[in-house]
């Protein structure tokens, strides 16, 4: 062994983390070793504290401290709407754009028949008994446009149409400050499609 | 290091660390590859629809030691229908598994781009269950053919001789038998002159044609009969079926197979 048995340890479980390569996680384990002893104890108080306190909120499904989550408990949100999303980055996504004011479902992953995840393996069922009340009139989904997301969102259409619940899809389209010219024709043609009038 | 390009339908896309995926491609020239596509999650990449599944696309690879990577793609048709509805895309998932299951890597075979391609196409406008299991069970018979394992369903899988009234049908000896034949597959089991004349319509239409193919009541029994076939052929399981079954529905007895 060519690092001390604590170095070669630390090396081994970064390059567990994603996106970590071996070289990287000798960068960074050797980052560690030259750390204040204050700044690597934050480190892995940080780590463990995100183990012990982080759990699901049990309405939406999103990470948080406090069951039910902050949104799920925030009075000023208009409960009439429901925006679906795959993960909780979409969800704060979502939220940065601070132009919607509803609640939230989270998914946990999209359907992908190849990978052999099914709706069973989502939070779906978790989503009917929230639509039951009637007080939800809008369903968004806000799956990803990519062939999962679309499976899933179409799946999920068919799961609350026969509730009577509006349900639309988020809209896609050309990102802001970009050229016609370089944006792909798929996209464009979808684009064209949602268009409306100003 | 080298450039190539190549005429290309995705069978599949998977994410690789933060932006990259790697796509499984199959393409005209070379068969099923796979290739990486640098940054292709990231919005505003050109590569981003040009590697969604069933996106047919003309590409430049470079050809690498370990793995391929995509640098240039154009979509040329991107079946948007099997977008628009949630049984065209399991039923266009299940034949990309299945040519997946079934294909080594750079085994080239023009015709299986082609069957696919026209797949594709049939399956992104089909309305309706059972026009889309016609399609599914098209390819699945063409599929066989081109890659050598066609059942006989015209005459004795074991004799070659005319196949009588009583028939039953042997995946060992990959075909239907006569009724002197039984004993050479005692685990063949009774198969009915329907399905294996509708087995025969379905190999033979063309796609243009197939709305004048009806399943009728052998659509369950055809159904049964491929799907013991492939997983004869090659073990493992096909985890789309499951998701087909479930979107698609169990196959219908009787009358309403139009």
């Amino acid at each position: 062994m060519l690092y001390a048995e604590p170095i070669a340890r630390l090396i081994g479980e970064f390059s567990r983390l994603p996106g970590i390569g071996p070289k990287t996680a000798q960068r960074l384990a050797l980052h560690v070793v030259r750390m204040p002893r204050e700044q690597a104890q934050s480190l892995a108080e940080a780590l463990v504290a995100v183990k012990d306190r982080i759990i699901h909120c049990s309405i939406c499904g999103n990470i948080t401290e406090n069951d039910p989550c902050r949104i799920c408990t925030d009075p000023g949100r208009d409960p009439a709407i429901l925006c679906v999303v795959e993960e909780p980055k979409d969800l704060v996504a979502m939220e940065k754009t601070r132009e919607f004011r509803g609640h939230y479902h989270v998914l946990g992953g999209a359907i992908s028949p190849m990978e052999g995840i099914g709706p069973d393996d989502l939070r779906l069922k978790e989503l009917l008994p929230r639509l039951a009340s009637g007080e939800v009139k809008e369903v968004v989904l806000a799956t990803g446009p990519d062939v999962e997301g679309e499976a899933t969102a179409l799946y999920a259409a068919r799961l609350i149409k026969p509730l009577g619940i509006r349900v639309t899809r988020i809209a896609h389209g050309l990102p802001v400050g970009g050229d016609l010219d370089y944006v792909d024709e798929v996209t464009l043609a979808r684009a064209l499609e949602g268009r409306r009038e100003i | 290091m080298s450039l190539y390009s190549a005429e290309a339908l995705v069978l599949r896309a998977r994410p690789l660390g933060e932006a990259d995926v790697v796509v499984t491609l199959l393409t005209r020239e070379e068969g099923k590859v796979e290739a990486v596509a640098r940054g292709a999650r990231r919005g505003r990449s050109r590569l981003l629809a040009a590697t969604q599944p069933f996106t047919e696309s003309r590409v430049m690879i470079w050809r690498g030691r370990n793995m391929d990577s995509l640098s240039q793609a154009e979509v040329v048709h991107s079946f948007r229908g099997l977008q628009q509805e949630l049984t065209r895309l399991a039923c266009a998932s299940y034949t990309a598994e299945l040519l997946d299951h079934f294909l080594g890597e750079r085994e080239p075979h023009p015709a299986l781009y082609e069957l696919w391609r026209e797949t594709l196409h049939y399956l992104s406008r089909a309305e309706g269950r059972t026009p889309l299991l016609k399609g599914v069970h098209v390819f699945e018979l063409r599929l066989m053919r081109i890659l050598g394992y066609e059942p006989e369903i015209s005459r004795c899988a074991a004799c070659g001789g005319e196949l009588g009234a009583t028939l039953r049908f042997s995946l060992g000896l990959g075909g239907a038998l006569c009724p002197q034949c039984f004993s050479r597959d005692p685990g063949a089991s009774p198969v009915s002159a329907g399905t294996l004349a509708l087995l025969q319509r379905l190999a033979d239409t063309a796609w243009d044609r197939l709305h004048v193919v009806e399943l009728g009541p052998w659509a369950p029994e055809v159904q049964r009969l491929l799907w013991a076939f492939i997983a004869f052929r090659r073990e493992g399981t096909l985890k789309t079926r499951e998701f087909m079954e479930l979107v698609c529905g169990a196959p219908e007895e009787g009358v309403n197979n139009k």
